[in-house]
């Protein structure tokens, strides 16, 4: 190999341009593009939203829909790392400041919740059940900051994940009456969010679709 | 100020070289590559691609991380600084050269004209 200009077959700037395009797409579903994960969180607010409402749920019931939005965040991470990263995985150029911002802001958000649970506790009763329920509760929230800075880090998924996380915070703990007061207040701007979001996940599906095709393009040429 | 000749000639030959070129482009849009999809997308057979990396990497280009997925063994790479700062230079030259190609043209054919006669 050596260091010559070889003037023939020299890439074009079109082609060059094109294999940056590629590249640079491929890379989004790697962090900001989430496709059908979204699509999956966006269902599950409304599932949620819905369910959590009723005064019918059980306790297990609570706990089987508690752990739903972490199942959602793990099928996530599956889809960026493996399906969406079908030929080697490609990192998209980290965004420090803005992931730090959402862990901050998350970090309040959960620091606000645990305030106005504590206080409501605080003027109950002492019982070893109540205490339980709270640990749980402010487990789950403190670590909401970690999980947002960690795992929701597009727009959308930040706003339905954290609101999906503090309903899983009070149906885990088994306070259903709470968690269902937060699905009736902040619902319906949850269901906003989760359907503009189910329309960006479709989106941007079909377009690593058009992705896939391109690639396997390549590759018979090759 | 260089004139378009200048410039030709003094382009980076470690970047300038097609398959380098198109490796660096890639890496430059994104923080880690995979071997493989580098592979893929330069349509270059392994044996050249590595080739290219190690001549990358000796330079201080190109940053490569080893690791295992599972029990196979896989490769990453990253754009260096320096990597980075030498594609810019190198587009950036290219773009003065092309800028200036009727003169290198005009500047060619009075050196020939010379030779002539």
């Amino acid at each position: 190999m050596n260091d010559t200009v070889s003037a023939e077959c020299h890439p074009s700037r079109e082609e060059l341009t094109a294999v940056q395009k590629l590249t640079h797409e491929y890379a989004k579903f790697s962090r900001d593009a989430v496709g059908l994960g979204h699509v999956f969180g966006g269902v599950l607010v409304f599932l949620l939203v819905s369910l959590v409402g009723r005064d019918s749920l059980s306790p297990w019931e609570g706990v089987l829909l508690g752990i739903t939005p972490f199942i959602w965040i793990i099928t996530k991470e599956w889809l960026h790392r493996s399906y969406y990263q079908f030929s080697g995985r490609v990192t998209q150029p980290a965004k420090r400041w803005h992931d730090l911002i959402l862990g901050i802001l998350a970090g309040l958000i959960a620091a606000l919740t645990v305030a106005i649970l504590l206080a409501h506790r605080l003027a109950q009763a002492f019982s070893w059940n109540l205490a339980l329920k709270t640990t749980v509760c402010v487990a789950i929230l403190l670590a909401m900051p970690y999980l947002a800075w960690r795992y929701l880090r597009a727009p959308y998924e930040f706003v339905t994940g954290v609101f999906l996380l503090a309903l899983s915070a009070f149906l885990l703990s088994g306070d259903l009456r709470i968690a269902a007061r937060v699905a009736g207040t902040l619902g319906i701007v949850a269901e906003i969010v989760a359907l503009v979001m189910i329309l960006a996940g479709f989106a941007e599906h079909m377009k690593f679709l058009k992705l896939r095709r391109k690639m396997r393009a390549l590759k018979e040429q090759a | 100020m260089r004139t378009g000749i200048e410039s030709y000639l003094s382009l980076d030959r470690l970047v300038h070289e097609p398959a380098r070129l198109v490796i660096l482009t890639i890496l430059a849009e994104a923080e880690e590559v995979e071997f493989r999809f580098l592979e893929k997308v330069s349509g270059l057979t392994k044996g050249n691609l590595s080739g290219h990396i190690a001549r990358l990497e000796e330079v201080g280009y190109v940053e490569v991380v080893k690791f295992f997925r599972g029990k196979l063994p896989a490769t990453s790479l990253k754009i260096t600084r320096s990597g980075r700062s030498a594609l810019k230079k190198y587009r950036k030259q290219l773009n003065d050269a092309l800028q200036h190609r009727p003169t290198i043209l005009t500047a060619m054919k009075k050196r020939l004209q010379s030779m002539s006669s």
